[in-house]
């Protein structure tokens, strides 16, 4: 389990960095935290040319609070994410334990995560759940991808070549709104079996605005409409939640791994969602 | 036992915490385990492993592999000229894998060695493995024992008549005829398949120095690898040296002479290059051995009152290729060994199948076919009482073994000269239950989650010989202790030490056998070159056979130690205490003579020796169990083992209704291991034991598709973690063995064997409205769930 | 964007490297695709650092990079360059530190094989942020260890910060 043979590099700037993609097409990648890459390359599952270490760019490593949103720099280390008091953005702070261990926290970057798209995944369902936009950089600028249009399929993504995810907009939603994350995995801090992410506003004691998500049972991240409408204008009682939990099993189409069936990922779904509901229930 | 088994006049050590001996330098990591060797001059290997489940090798290519720069061989068994299969030394009642280090002309599973790259490092090695073509003929493959055991699947092995490397089906007239007569149930049990997994993968390195091999290996076991490889290679055994430094943890996994360690040892002689194997996790998860694998049909005659008359058991176990040395038939046998349990069930015929398939070689793993047995009986104690109507609890303790049954032969033959059953079980009730109503008022209302509580009550056999897997090896075990001039001792020992802390052990029963400072104690294990020929580490066996041994050792030097000092302080010998190193008359501590006196006169002034006495102060001694047999009789009694333990087990458990997940809340185990020799390391043991036994029943599981394809990498592979394991608590009894020196049984597998049944009856226990079927593991929140209907969640 | 030239980046498959090593600064130059834990072990020959899988997942390779527990084994050795790196074999200037000693003491270690792993996670991480012994079991989580069922590692780490409840 050693790496294939590559080139590397380490640029300072974000467009060094273009450079070297520009030059190299498709047999350079970007390399981040390295949590998920390092392990391809040992097992010969990625074979780059070029390694274009994008650590040392401090450009990439902003974190702020801007007037309605928070702007995360891809490289941001998920650790720095759960640590930081993110005051707006409570999803991604619930979100964010449930990835991996403490070591790999501390050099997986929310880019990373991002980009990589793992179907199980914690923040790309973060990211779909509240709308967050996806920047990229590329030789011609920048351009804003939405979370419905930017994951592609299981780890696939919609950067075009040569251009990185330069920061993740996460929007800071009102204080209305009630989040909760939750994920069944076989040990704590394995990929998630299935999961759930809510984002709820409850307006005089009923839900006025729902967005649900389940990851981790398909190829991306997916909305929940038919949860969703089967609890806007409601109260979140037990049949509501019994209600919500059906259509949600209803609605997916999860896949199979010896980690459960089809109809197992349903019934989890289903689980999940009624909890995470009952936790944000008026 | 005789008397020849005592410990000398003051012990001080044996029976307290002992702090181990390497544990300085393993925390502050100078232990240098095999795969931190290395010589300036040394290659490394990588293996080309088959892709495909079963097929014929049409044709493999290395030239473009070989013109790597960097690479120095590669080799496929063709080169192999001079090797020869493994032995196989039970062909009077086994079929033959012919076992040869690198695949002939077949692969049988995926992962097994095609061919090896020998390069400068094994970057490159691996470079160059990714460029070796091979094309296969893929054939059907066999993937499950159903299939193995049905006399039209595809034959592994074209020279067996099926796929049947064991087949043994003794008399069962007695127990055919109670069933009978009588309430006959059946159940079937299956126990998946798990392994080891030990932290550190397998590794060797071999170098020649003055024509001679030297093997540093991560084997469990230095004699017994030392002349397997004179077997295969073939070579003089004087011409091998094998020696293991710290290893990784082994749990029976590095038992087996695997096909990488007599690869670099050819290849070093041949290029005259030390070379070095360590092998990464994705190699480990498909070519060390894998585990378990087992199915028990059980059918039973059944008193009114639920108790057990008779048994007609079939234990079929599912050996994957088969392809490992020693093979890995004898789990099944010990498995029909334990059938019976620690309970009065007077008849018993088991029958016993090992079938190949196109998977990994199964072999040894902690516990060795006991966990499929306990989780067979216990399980199907559980379910007689509810079949019947009677406590599950009153079930056992109207079968369970008394001390005044003992000693008690088994229906399988083991021989129960001492154990606590009967007393180590109302312990763990007592407990259990008491956690059980704890529980439940805590999560009772809680309409997400079941709480329940199960038990398991067992004996294992430990000490067991070496026969039932090598056909060849028996049971002994070696050990020789000198004293040097300074009254320093150096004791050399056949056993090894994985971690269990033999070592430990070693000095603390030297240094009281001897009545020395523990300090003064060297120890030197796993060097065949310095150590006399002992079989290692397997089946518990270490602290009863190499305490046995060293006990021996030590009375012949105490002895002589005594006369020396007799002559010296003109007493008499039975007068005399040796202790902290000085010997002296009981009750008057001077004058006294100091142990280096006594053995500078031993072998420097030997001219001052009591007269006729002859120089030297040691002693080598061998022991062998006298009670253990090698060979079952014709019905397939056998006492295999020296001595047997016994253990209770007790798991409490929440179940969530919505996820199917099984959360231990309490663990509870009592435990009898006769005389225990360092308590901490005792618990370690048992703690160890039960995260494995839990990671079996509800976690690990190495799956294949109907291709023969592995489905279980790493990452899938859920050894528990500190949040998986719960907090456990120990309840120690001893009953010392009449049998075994100072009455020790062995304590390494007590813990792993359990969990899986205790497990498995409290979720019957926890899920009782829903009628479960609970027969196979693991427990995975997948099957659980599939057990609870889907309005289970919400009622 | 009309940003003026960016320097060029050459990509090498030779990586010259500053870092510090247990106190001790190290240049060092190394082949691209090198792992950590390769350069640690081969290169320093600080095999104290062990390697249970190469794919993060065991925990034995943990090391402390600029005060974080890291996973040696999938990093590259190249990526560390101008950081600074304390091992097993820097954690005592001399004998066993408290930690170490505890392990000891406990019966914390059966093959010892895991152990430098949990010695750097826990000799890294704050113990405020790991409360009681759930948290404990929290902190160490992301090391596996396949022999001791995690009992005595729990009340070494109990008596090293001096943690009393339920041990
Ligand atoms: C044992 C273990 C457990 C884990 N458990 C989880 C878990 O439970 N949940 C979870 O979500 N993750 C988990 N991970 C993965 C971890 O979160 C990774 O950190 C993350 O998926 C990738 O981030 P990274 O910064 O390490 O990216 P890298 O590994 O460096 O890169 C990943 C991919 O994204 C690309 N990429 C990275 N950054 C950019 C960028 N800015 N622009 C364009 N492309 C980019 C790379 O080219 C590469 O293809 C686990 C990893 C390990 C080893
Ligand atoms: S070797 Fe690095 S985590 Fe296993
Ligand atoms: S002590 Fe052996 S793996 Fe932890």
């Amino acid at each position: 389990m050693k790496p294939p043979p590559f080139l590397y590099c380490r640029p300072r700037a974000v467009d060094e960095a273009l450079a070297v993609l520009a030059e190299h097409g498709d047999e350079a990648r970007p390399l981040a935290g390295g949590q998920s890459l390092v392990p391809m390359l040992n097992h010969r599952l990625a074979r780059p040319g070029v390694l274009v270490d994008i650590g040392a760019i401090t450009e990439l490593q902003r974190m702020e609070r801007r007037a309605s949103d928070w702007l995360i720099g891809a490289t941001v280390t998920q650790r720095r994410v759960e640590r930081h008091s993110l005051e707006g953005c409570e999803l991604l702070s619930l979100a964010v334990p449930f990835i991996g261990h403490r070591q790999i926290r501390a050099r997986g970057t929310v880019g990373g995560s991002i980009a990589h798209a793992d179907p199980a995944a914690e923040l790309p369902a973060v990211a779909l759940t509240v709308d967050a936009t996806m920047v990229a950089a590329g030789r011609d600028g920048q351009r804003a991808i939405g979370a419905s249009s930017f994951f592609a399929g299981p780890y696939m993504n919609s950067l075009a070549d040569g251009e990185i995810l330069s920061h993740v907009i996460f929007p800071v939603l009102p204080s209305t709104t009630r989040c909760s994350f939750k994920e069944f995995a076989r040990r704590k801090g394995d990929f998630a079996v299935a999961g759930v992410a809510a984002a709820v506003d409850i307006t005089d004691r009923v839900v006025s605005k729902a967005r649900l998500t389940a990851f981790a049972i398909g190829s991306n991240p997916v909305r929940l409409p038919g949860a969703e409408g089967a609890i806007v204008g409601r109260s979140l009682d037990a049949a509501d939640l019994d209600t919500a939990a059906e259509a949600a099993a209803a609605e997916i189409e999860p896949w199979d791994d010896i980690h459960g069936s089809p109809r197992y990922r349903r019934q989890i779904v289903a689980a999940l969602l009624q909890r995470a509901l009952q936790e944000v229930a008026p | 036992m005789a008397d020849a088994f005592v410990l000398g006049s003051r012990p001080v050590y044996t029976g307290t915490h002992v702090t181990r001996r390497q544990d300085d330098a393993l925390l502050s990591g100078r232990g240098a385990y095999v795969a931190d060797l290395r010589r300036d001059d040394m290659a490394e290997i990588a293996v080309v492993r088959s892709t495909v489940a079963h097929g014929r090798i049409a044709a493999i290519r290395t030239a473009e592999a070989a013109a790597v720069a960097g690479v120095i061989a590669v080799i496929t068994a063709a080169d192999l000229t001079d090797v020869s299969p493994y032995p196989n030394f039970a062909s009077a009642y086994t079929q033959t894998p012919g076992t040869f280090p690198l695949a002939q002309d077949k692969v049988r599973y995926v992962g097994s060695p095609v061919a090896v790259v020998l390069a400068e490092n094994r970057y490159i090695a691996e470079d160059a493995a990714e460029l070796v073509e091979v094309d296969y003929e893929e054939l059907p493959a066999v993937t499950s024992l159903e299939d193995a055991l049905d006399p039209d699947s595809p034959r592994l092995f074209e020279h067996w008549p099926n796929n049947r490397l064991l087949d043994l089906q003794p008399d069962d007239s007695e127990a055919a005829a109670i069933l009978a007569g009588n309430r006959v149930l059946r159940r079937r049990y299956k126990m998946g398949r798990h392994t080891a997994m030990p932290m550190e993968t397998r590794a060797c390195m071999a170098e020649v120095r003055d024509g001679r091999l030297h093997l540093w290996c991560t084997n469990q076991h230095a004699h017994i690898a030392r002349t397997t490889l004179s077997y295969v290679l073939p070579m003089a055994e004087r011409d091998i040296r094998v020696v293991i430094p710290y290893v990784g943890g082994g749990f029976g996994l590095k038992q087996h002479l695997y096909p990488e360690d007599v690869v670099a040892s050819w290849l070093a002689l041949r290029h005259g290059r030390p070379v070095r194997f360590v092998e990464d996790r994705a190699e480990h998860m498909i070519a060390a051995a894998h585990a378990r694998d087992h199915m028990v049909d059980i059918e039973a005659a059944i008193a009114d009152d639920g108790r057990i008359l008779a048994m007609r058991v079939q234990v079929v176990q599912d050996l994957g290729s088969a392809e490992i040395f020693p093979g890995a038939w004898c789990p099944a046998l010990t498995t029909a060994a334990h059938m019976t349990g620690p309970y009065d069930i007077g008849h018993c015929a088991v029958s016993v199948a090992a079938v190949a398939t196109n998977k990994t070689p199964g072999g040894s793993y902690r516990g060795f076919g006991v966990p499929e047995a306990v989780f067979a009986l216990e399980r199907f104690i559980d379910e007689i009482a509810a079949e019947v109507g009677v406590d599950r609890l009153d079930l056992r303790r109207s079968m369970l073994l008394q001390s005044e049954d003992l000693p008690y032969k088994t229906a399988s033959g083991a021989l129960l000269d001492s154990g606590s059953f009967a007393e180590s079980f109302e312990k763990v009730v007592e407990l259990g239950e008491a956690a059980h109503r704890r529980a439940a008022a805590q999560h009772g209302t809680d309409q997400q989650s079941r709480v329940g509580v199960g038990y398991a009550v067992l004996f294992e056999g430990v000490s067991p010989t070496h026969h039932g897997a090598s056909a060849h090896w028996a049971g002994h075990e070696s050990c020789s202790i000198e004293v040097l001039p300074d009254g320093g001792v150096r004791v050399a020992s056949g056993v090894t030490d994985q971690g269990q802390g033999t070592t430990t052990f070693v000095a603390t029963l030297a240094a009281d056998a001897l009545g020395v400072p523990i300090e003064t104690v060297e120890v030197e294990l796993a060097d065949s070159d310095s150590t006399p020929y002992g079989l290692g580490a397997f089946g518990s066996r270490q602290a009863v056979i190499g305490g046995g041994a060293l006990l021996l050792a030590a009375g012949e030097v105490r002895d002589k130690v005594k006369r020396i000092a007799a002559h010296m302080l003109e007493a008499t010998e039975d007068d005399l205490v040796i202790e902290a190193g000085r010997v002296h008359v009981a009750g008057s501590p001077e004058p006294a003579v100091t142990m280096a006196a006594i053995a500078t006169r031993a072998v420097i002034r030997t001219m001052d020796l009591p007269p006729g006495m002859a120089p030297g102060l040691e002693a080598t001694a061998r022991y062998e169990p006298e009670l253990m047999e090698h060979v079952p009789d014709e019905r397939g009694r056998i006492n295999a083992s020296a001595s047997y333990a016994n253990a209770a087990h007790a798991a409490v458990i929440r179940v969530d209704l919505g996820t199917g997940e099984i959360e231990i809340l309490d663990y509870i185990l009592a435990h009898d291991c006769g005389r225990v020799i360092n308590p901490p390391i005792v618990d370690g043991q048992i703690w160890g034991g039960i995260a494995q036994g839990v990671g079996g029943a509800l976690y690990e599981d190495l799956r294949f598709n109907d291709l023969g394809q592995p489905q279980t990498a790493f990452m899938d592979y859920l050894m528990p973690s500190a949040l998986e394991m719960p907090e456990v608590v120990i309840k120690h009894f001893e009953s010392p063995s009449p049998n075994t020196p100072l009455g020790m049984k062995g304590v390494g597998e007590g813990g792993t064997v359990g969990p899986a049944a205790a497990i498995g009856n409290a979720l019957a226990h926890a899920l009782a409205e829903f009628n479960p079927q609970i027969r196979e593991t693991p427990l995975s929140p997948a099957v659980v769930r599939a057990m609870i209907p889907d309005r289970g969640a919400a009622t | 964007m009309s940003a003026p030239a960016a320097r060029r980046v050459e990509p090498v498959a030779e990586v010259p490297i500053s870092v510090t090593v247990n106190a001790r600064a190290v240049e060092a130059v190394v082949p691209a695709r090198q792992l950590l834990a390769d350069f640690l072990r081969d290169d320093l020959r600080l095999t104290g650092t062990h390697v249970g899988c190469e794919q993060g997942i065991c925990g034995a390779c943990t090391i402390n990079l600029d005060g974080e527990p890291v996973r040696s084994c999938i990093m590259l050795a190249a990526q560390v360059d101008g950081s600074s790196i304390t091992t097993v074999e820097g954690l005592a200037s001399e004998g066993l530190s408290p930690l170490q000693q505890a392990f000891k003491d406990n019966h914390g270690l059966q093959c010892g094989f895991c152990t430098p792993g949990f010695l750097m996670t826990l000799a890294t991480v704050d113990p405020d942020e790991y409360p009681g012994t759930d948290g404990i079991r929290e902190a160490i989580s992301g090391n596996l260890c396949r022999c001791t069922g995690y009992g005595g590692i729990l009340q070494a780490v109990r008596t090293a910060w001096n943690r009393v409840e339920d041990g």
